[in-house]
This record gives C-alpha cells, structure tokens and sequence, in this order.
C-alpha cells in the first residue's frame, strides 16, 4: 500500500517537473478548458439546488461550458503537435461562434 | 342592367321571407284514419289539433291518392296515424314515412290489438315494437269494472313518465286503456316509456288462458315516445279508444266497484300530442360566444386562437319553449367540454336565471386543434349539439419570460465563456 503511495507521488512529481516544460500557450489552453469543466459542474450543482425552472437556460449554460471544453480539448491536441496549432484555430474560432450563437439564442 | 336585377332580387327574398312567415304560422297535420267512422268518435281530440292551430287535413288510411310529398316537397309538417287492422294506402309506404321522419317531422302513431303488419313494422322502424296481432294489454286486477268486467282488457293505468318536459304536474287521475302492449330496447338511446303497465298487467289474448307472459308489468309499455337524433319526435300509442270521446267522457270504476273520478285520458292525451309534434320541452341554444378573459389577447370576443393556458369565459343563452312561449332553461346540469379527440376540460355551465350559461375555463396546456363541445341530452327535453373549433396555439418565441432572477448565473456562465475565448484566442495567437 505504502508503495504504491510512494510510485503514486512519484508519477505525479514526475509529471508537474515534465509539465513545467510545456509551452506557455498550450499550459493556458488546459486552463481554460478545466475552468469551462469546473463552470458547468457548477452549473449542474446550482440547477440541483434551485430546480430546474429555467430549463433552457441551464440547458444553454450547461452545454456552452461543456462545449467549450470539447472544443478546446481538440485545438490543444493540434496545438501540441508540429505547427502549433496556429492553422486549426479558424476552424476553432468558427465552431465557439456558431456553439456561443446557439447558446444565446437558446438561453431566452 | 344591374338595378333590375337586383330588384329582381328584393322580390324574391321578400317572397320567401313573407312564405317562411306564413309557413310558421300554421302547420299542416295530416291525421290518416282506419275507419272514417272515428272521426266521429275521436272528434274531441281531433277537434283539439285544430284549436291548437294546426291545419288538419282527415284522410282515410287506405286513400288511393295519399301522399305525404310531391316531388321534393313535404306536404304535411306531422303526422298522425289513428292506425289498426288497413295498411298504408296511395304512395305512402313505411320506407317514405321514415324518410318523412328523418326530414325533422313528427309522428303520432296509435293501434290497436288488430294492428297491421305493415304499422308495426312502421313502429319498430321508428324504435318502438308492438306486440303480435291479437294480444292486448290485461290486468285482472287493474281493470275499468264498466268497461273491461269481462276480458280485463280495459284498464287503468297510471304509471307515468316523471318528466315535467313530457307531463308538467303529472298525471290527475288514472289513464283508461284498451290495446296492445308496446316496448322499447332496453339499450334504446332514443324511445322511452311515457305510459307503462302496472305490475299486475301483462300481455295475452283476452280470455285464454296463459302461464306465461312475454311482456309484463312495469317494462311493457303501453304508450311510447322517442325523441330522434335528429330532434324529430315520435310517439307510438297501444290503444286507439284512449283518444276517443267516449274515453274523455269516462268515469273509472275501480275492480272492486270503488269510483275513482273521471279519467285522465283528455290531459294525457294532449300532453303527449303536444310533446310529440315539438311544443313542449324544446330547448333552443343561441348566441354562443366564448372571450379570452386573461391571457394573450385579453377581451378578444371569440377569437380565432387561444395561447396555451389562456383564461376563457364559454357562454351560450338556451331557452326552454312550452307552447308557443320561450323562457330562460333553468336547468343546472349543462356541460361544456373542451376536447381535441378527448376532453381535456369538463366544466358546469352555470346560468344566471335569464338563460345565459356561462363557464370560466383554463384552456389546458396543450395545443393543437380544440373544439368546445355542449351535448345535452336529457329525457324529455330536444337535444343541444353545439361544437366551435378554436385552435390552441404554443406561446410564440418572444412571448416567453425573459431574465429571470435563477437564471442569472447560466447567463453568466455563458458571458464568462465568450470573454474567456476573446482573451485565450489572443494570448494563443500572439504568444509563442
């Protein structure tokens, strides 16, 4: 037990010293990404809590953070490989765009 | 040229009008009679019909030039068949007689024990059976003791119908009946008893003696009417000398030679003869209107939609008719119903005593192609059908609630999402 505690730290000792070296860009890129995750659980807490009245709008909310997560996801896969990712961010502004108009219009 | 024809015009509905006019004010009874010699002896009755302003016009049964409608024409606006043994003559046949009834005009047809194949099949077309050839109503303990000391086959019967459309406060005294014995389907939707034997009473050949009976007491009938879906009304009576003078005339005399005053037969008889051709218990449903009483178009008199849970106010005046005169329906058991295939809401009409019957109703939740529908069907009383579609419709897309105090963090989270990419999606492409 002990030990696999001890290859547990080491894994993530080794990962924060390996993350450390990943570029700026892509370290924000995650960030955003569990922000967006972390909203919608948020969401899905207070929808619990207060009930669902405005469906919709939970709906719009919920979905526009989980959207946003997916998406952002795919564009650091890209971005991590050769030609940072520079050339797939058009594809990526287009569907944020088209997913933000589809929230808000159903958002009410 | 356009201002002959419309004169032309004026003329033709002023003519229609002015016949339409004279049309209501009489009607036109044709009474076909077995025996001409029962114009004499029903003269009271008769003589009755005509007082009440109908043009009676006597015609023996069998007349070879009878007929009820020339071309497509009806002649006679009722019917009366003071019917027995002789068939229906000239081009009056039973097929036409039914054709007459389902044209809206009404029948008044009385037999006897000697009953012709042809008038009973007439009755069983019209929803009534009368019993075979030869039978007649007995009660050896409910006979006439002057009249039917006999065979017991002229009897006092007094159970009636409780209707007060058919016999506003009932019956005074008993009726005198010698006949034959009638009845009604028990699943019959339109026929009702107005006149049915006591429990003593049943049906046989007078002076053979019998075991068994197939019509008996309270269920067999002795005069029937029916009120027809198309508000056509019909009524079937056992006994031809309940009509006549002489049972108008009658004293009763009890079985064990007790005297029960004179018979109720004139009043009966004009009950029915009244109810049966529509003066009587005729309800008349006008001026129905329905108002969006909150809602989406508050105070709109029946408009074309209604919002999903709009409130509605349903109104319709009805007025009973009794003889000529029409008053406020009182009645406090009038539905309306909103229903697209099935009722959705189901509510009590109420009315405020000048005939207005009105409902205050939430259309339900649900849209799609609704009707409001009031059927009415009471024993006694002609038939309410009244349907007015109005479509329900969904709140449209602006008429939904807008920034509601709950939803203001899902808004938020989506602001944070748009500012969020704005500032990831430049700092992505102008870092390296």
């Amino acid at each position: 037990m002990n030990q696999q505690f001890e290859s547990v730290k080491e894994i993530v000792a080794e990962f924060s010293k390996s993350y450390h070296k990943t570029p700026q860009r892509l370290k924000l890129l995650d960030a955003f990404s569990i922000c967006a995750l972390a909203t919608a659980v948020l969401q899905f807490v207070y929808a619990k809590l207060v009930g669902t009245f405005p469906f919709n709008a939970f709906l719009a909310g919920f979905f526009c953070c989980v959207g946003t997560f997916v998406l952002t996801l795919a564009l650091r896969m890209k971005a991590s490989e050769a030609g940072g990712g520079v050339a797939e961010f058009g594809g990526y502004a287009l569907a944020m765009c088209t997913l933000f108009l589809a929230s808000v219009n159903y958002i009410g | 040229m356009v201002r002959p024809v419309a004169l032309l015009l004026a003329a033709t509905v002023l003519c229609t009008a002015a016949a339409s006019v004279a049309g209501a004010e009489k009607q036109s009874v044709l009474v076909l009679l077995d025996d001409p010699a029962l114009e004499q002896s029903h003269s009271t009755f008769l003589k009755s019909l005509s007082a009440r302003g109908y043009a009676v016009t006597i015609k023996p049964i069998t007349h070879k030039a009878l007929q009820l409608k020339s071309w497509d024409d009806w002649l006679y606006d009722k019917l009366v068949i003071l019917g027995s043994s002789n068939e229906l003559g000239g081009a009056v046949d039973v097929a036409q007689v039914v054709e007459f009834v389902d044209a809206g005009h009404d029948v008044l047809l009385a037999v006897d024990s000697g009953v012709s194949e042809e008038l009973r099949e007439l009755s069983q077309e019209l929803g009534v059976d009368v019993d075979v050839r030869g039978h007649a109503v007995i009660d050896h303990l409910g006979f006439e003791s002057q009249l039917g000391g006999e065979d017991h086959a002229a009897l006092l019967a007094d159970s009636v119908v409780q209707s007060a459309a058919v016999l506003p406060g009932g019956l005074q005294g008993p009726v005198l009946f010698r006949g034959i014995a009638l009845s009604v389907p028990a699943d019959s939707e339109t026929a009702f008893l107005a006149l049915s034997g006591s429990p003593t009473a049943y049906s046989g050949k007078p002076g053979v003696a019998q075991t068994d009976a197939k019509l008996a007491g309270g269920s067999m009938g002795l005069v029937a009417l029916a009120q027809l879906r198309n508000n056509a009304r019909i009524a079937v009576a056992g006994s031809l000398d309940m009509f006549s003078d002489a049972a108008f005339q009658a004293h009763a005399t009890s079985h064990s030679g007790q005297g029960l005053g004179q018979v109720a037969n004139e009043a009966f008889c004009a009950a029915i003869s009244k109810w049966a051709f529509s003066e009587r218990g005729v309800l008349r449903a006008t001026g129905l209107s329905h108002r969006v009483v909150s809602g989406a178009e508050p105070g709109a008199v029946n408009p074309e939609l209604y919002r999903i849970n709009d409130e509605v106010e349903f109104s319709v005046h009805i007025q009973e008719c009794n003889e000529g005169s029409c008053r406020p329906f009182k009645g406090d058991d009038v539905q309306v119903e909103l229903q697209m295939l099935d009722p959705y809401v189901r509510s009590w009409l109420r009315h405020d005593g000048s005939g207005r019957f009105s409902a205050l109703v939430k259309v339900p939740d649900a849209y799609g192609v609704f009707k409001w529908v009031v059927d009415y069907r009471r024993l006694g009383y002609s038939y309410i059908e009244l349907t007015e579609t109005v479509p329900i419709r969904p709140f449209k897309h602006h008429e939904y609630e807008r920034f509601i105090l709950q939803a203001y963090p899902y808004y938020a989270s989506v602001a944070s999402m748009m500012a969020g990419f704005m500032a990831v999606g430049a700092f992505f492409l102008y870092t390296r």
